[in-house]
Parts: C-alpha cells; structure tokens; sequence
C-alpha cells in the first residue's frame, strides 16, 4: 500500500500525497497581497477620478488574465483534446475555465463598483460589459455540462466544442470598444501607442498583473490536481466495486 | 478631489472575498477525495487492525470496532 500512495498521479492509480502546504499558493497570497499594499498606500491618486480610480489594479488585472489566459488556456487545451484525445488536455480546460470563471467573477463584481462613482450607474448594457457577462454565463454553462455528461469521452468532445466557442468571444470583448459606441474606457496600455499612466501607476499595474498571474498559476496547479486525483479514484473505485 | 475611497475598499474586499471562497472549495473537494480514497483503499487493502489470516476476506471493520 505504501507504494501505491507514492505513486504518480495517473488515472487507474491511487494518487500520490500531496503535500500539506502548498507553497506556490502561499507565495501568490503573499504576492497579492504586497500589491494591494502598493495600490492603496503608495501609488498615488488620479486627481479627476479619486481614490476609485485604484480598482483599476484589481479589475485590470484579474480582466487581464480570466480572459486572455483563462479563456485562451480553455480553447487551446479544448482544441488540442479534439485532435489529440489526451484525458489531461480535458482536465486542462476544465481547470482553466473553472480558475478563469473566479476571475471573471472578480472582474464583474469590480466593475460596477468601480462603474458606480464615476459613470454614475452600477450597470449599463453596452457592448463590452454585456459580452463580459455573457461569456461568464457560457463558462458557468460549460462547468455545468461537465456535471451533467456521464460518459468521459462524450463530456471531454462537447465541453472542448463550448470551450473553443465561448473563447471565440474575448476578440470580441477586446475590440467592442472600438467597434461600438461604449461608456467603457479605451484600452490605456494594451494599444499601438505608448501606455497612458504615470510610471508609479504603471509599475504597480504590471505588479499586479504578475500577482494575479502567479495566483492564476497556483490556483490552476491545485485545481488540476484535483481533476487528476478525481479521475484516479474514479477508476479506483470503479475497479473496487 | 471627490471622495469616495469607499467604492475602492468595497472592491478590494469582495476581491479577496471571491478569491478566498474559491480557494476554500478547492481545498474542501481535496479534502472530500482524501476522505473517498481512504475509504476505498481501507475497503481494499488487508489492514494492520484485522487478525493474521484474514487477508483476503472482506473487511467487515470488525477488528477497528
């Protein structure tokens, strides 16, 4: 048994014992947290918005990665399973679109907070804020058909299908700015031109862009894991029974 | 200047808020599988607990009673 429990974590297997604490989360609590500190006590205020112009460094960043990595994670490992119907590529979307889903949530609940003192509303049905809300509806929708499928195979082939047509969306949520009449402010640094922020402010945004990224990271790893060990007492169980 | 640092507070905390449950369910479903495997290993393993002989008989858990 003792060998069994040191094995590697591969379906069929029992899994390996994890350990206790897990580091990277550790450091990306700790990341995350510098950054906040950063935000809030030393990045100084933008005259005309006020101090609510500092959700900018959470509301970016965690915009920044659910749909750029989260999404984009969720349609490669999708596209790949479809080709290659490696078990793990599934566990990987699954993993990235759970975790993305998080930060999706971060990003609409930041909005309208940050939406609220400066455009005057919680919520307007433009086109960005509209599609962001959408394609958060379609990754809840894609986590809940994963519960629904039984069978592994036919779960793995649809969810990779909605996975690649839910990140069909982010183009869309990137450029409705410029495509549509929109209360959303233009990008200020993913553009042609220079970025449009002080150097303090500047720096801060790409320290939280690296925190948000490494808790992405550490919230990826840990939720992989579990979709691995899943499936490994899955088959355990099933040879038990 | 307006005022309304309380907006920025309020993100900040629904922030950690939503992060922190998120963490909170990942570990409690890892801790909900360590909880199946054991059980399904106890059920399949001879145990340190049951009589010498008793391998390959049913674990009825009498032995840990």
């Amino acid at each position: 048994m003792a060998k069994e429990l040191s094995a590697p974590a591969t379906p069929g297997s029992v899994h390996a014992a994890r350990p206790r604490v897990d580091w990277l989360f550790v450091v990306a609590v700790l990341a995350v947290a510098a950054t906040f500190v950063r935000a809030l006590a030393f990045t100084p205020l933008e005259t005309v918005q006020g101090p609510a112009q500092k959700i900018f460094y959470v509301h970016v960043p965690a915009a920044f990665v659910g749909l750029y990595i989260g999404c984009g994670l969720v349609a490669v490992s999708s596209a790949l399973y479809l080709w290659l119907k490696d078990e793990r590529l599934d566990r990987m979307a699954e993993s990235s679109a759970e975790v993305g889903l998080a930060f999706l949530s971060v990003v609409l609940v930041t909005g309208p907070l940050w939406g609220r003192p400066i455009w005057g509303t919680w919520w307007t049905w433009d086109a960005r804020l509209t599609l962001t809300l959408f394609l958060w509806f379609i990754v809840l929708g894609y986590l809940i058909l994963r519960g629904a499928v039984e069978d592994r195979a036919m779960r793995a082939r649809y969810s990779a299908v909605l996975g690649i047509l839910a990140a069909l969306l982010v183009p869309f949520i990137h450029l409705s700015v410029y495509l549509f009449r929109t209360l959303h402010p233009m990008p200020i640094v993913l553009k042609p031109s220079a970025p449009s922020l002080s150097r303090e402010m500047l720096e801060t945004l790409l320290m939280s862009l690296g925190a948000f990224l490494l808790l992405f990271v550490a919230l990826l790893r840990a939720r992989y894991r579990l979709a691995t060990d899943r499936d490994a007492v899955e088959a355990l169980e099933a040879g038990a029974a | 200047m307006p005022d309304n640092a309380f907006y920025a507070q309020a993100a900040y905390v629904a922030a950690v808020v939503v992060y922190g449950v998120y963490a909170l369910s990942v570990w409690r479903r890892r801790r909900q599988l360590d909880r199946r495997r054991a059980a399904v290993l106890r059920g399949r393993a001879p145990s340190a607990t049951r009589p010498a002989g008793a391998e390959g008989l049913p674990d009825t858990g009498e032995a840990r009673r």
